[in-house]
């Protein structure tokens, strides 16, 4: 009798297993979906997107499953970001040697008028930190975002490690790219990972 | 930047899989089995490395309609990032489930 119920048992787990197998794939695509749904507008589309492709690179009906219940988790972190951080925003990136960095559009502007103005790679860091000051103290017509201001220090950061070599600049910009435009943050303000 | 960012473990785990080959770009798959670090905590962590700036991310140039597939988004370490993950790991010896602080 005890043989009995085993090999039922038995039996049945491979029937529940297999059928789990089976719909693994739809209910993690409907997890997805789910999950997707959940999050802003600005980037529903992008994550769902991504997601699938990730779920096609997993081995396994289970593995799969699972990876959709990590997207609903995530959803629920990518929720707590401030909506604003999502605003669509265009970004450039910009290329100067080894430097390369994603900037906003009107970054993008003063970096590219400050490299109008130098002569030489020494002068690209002097030259920008004048410019952010300017900018800074003067306000005006385009007056520099505390993001914005750190994406040109950042920039003038990085440039400064490979002013080695002088000669002729060349600047590349990329087409635009999607972005994730940020809100103000204080410089004082730390984020956890 | 770097400065301004507290960096988990699992944000460790992740920096150090685009610092060893730091040209490369690495889907989220990739980072997620090379880091061992879960979607749940993995696509939050990857947003957050972006809007710091030290990750930039672009879709994969296939049709999705042509591959029959969804577009995978690869990510790639900036300068930027580069130069700050390169401090922050210096800082720390990462080991399977834990960190150690060097000395």
């Amino acid at each position: 009798m005890e043989l009995l119920i085993a090999a039922a048992a038995a039996v049945l787990i491979h029937i529940l297993a297999n059928e789990a197998c089976a719909h693994a794939p739809g209910l993690t695509g409907r997890l997805i979906g789910l999950a997707a749904r959940r999050l802003p507008i600005a980037i529903r589309d992008r994550y769902r997107e991504e997601w699938l492709a990730h779920m096609r690179d997993l081995p396994g009906a289970l593995t799969k499953l699972g990876f959709g219940v990590q997207c609903v988790v995530a959803s629920q972190a990518l929720r707590a970001i401030p909506e604003e951080y999502w605003a669509q925003s265009r970004q450039r990136l910009i290329k100067v040697r080894d430097v390369e960095m994603l900037v906003d559009t009107n970054v993008l502007v003063q970096i590219l008028t400050v490299f109008r103005q130098v002569k030489s790679e020494a002068d690209v860091v002097a030259h920008l930190e004048r410019e952010i000051e300017k900018l800074t103290a003067e306000g005006g017509d385009a007056p520099l975002t505390a993001r914005g201001r750190k994406q040109m220090k950042d920039f003038a950061s990085a440039f400064t490690k490979m002013t080695d070599h002088l000669g002729e600049i060349e600047v590349q910009v990329e087409e635009e790219h999607e972005a994730d435009a940020a809100p103000e943050k204080g410089s004082g303000e730390r984020e956890g990972y | 930047m770097a400065e301004n960012i507290r960096l988990s473990a699992p944000a460790l785990r992740v920096l150090k899989v685009f610092v060893e080959k730091p040209r490369e770009q690495r889907s989220g798959a990739e980072i997620s089995r090379t880091a061992s670090v879960g979607a749940g905590t993995l696509y939050p962590l990857l947003a957050r490395l972006e809007h710091a700036g030290w990750l930039t991310s672009e879709w994969e140039m296939v049709d999705p309609a042509e591959a029959g597939r969804p577009r995978r988004r690869f990510y790639r370490l900036t300068a930027v990032g580069q130069a700050a993950a390169v401090k922050e790991i210096g800082d720390v010896q990462v080991l399977p489930g834990a960190l150690a602080w060097n000395s």
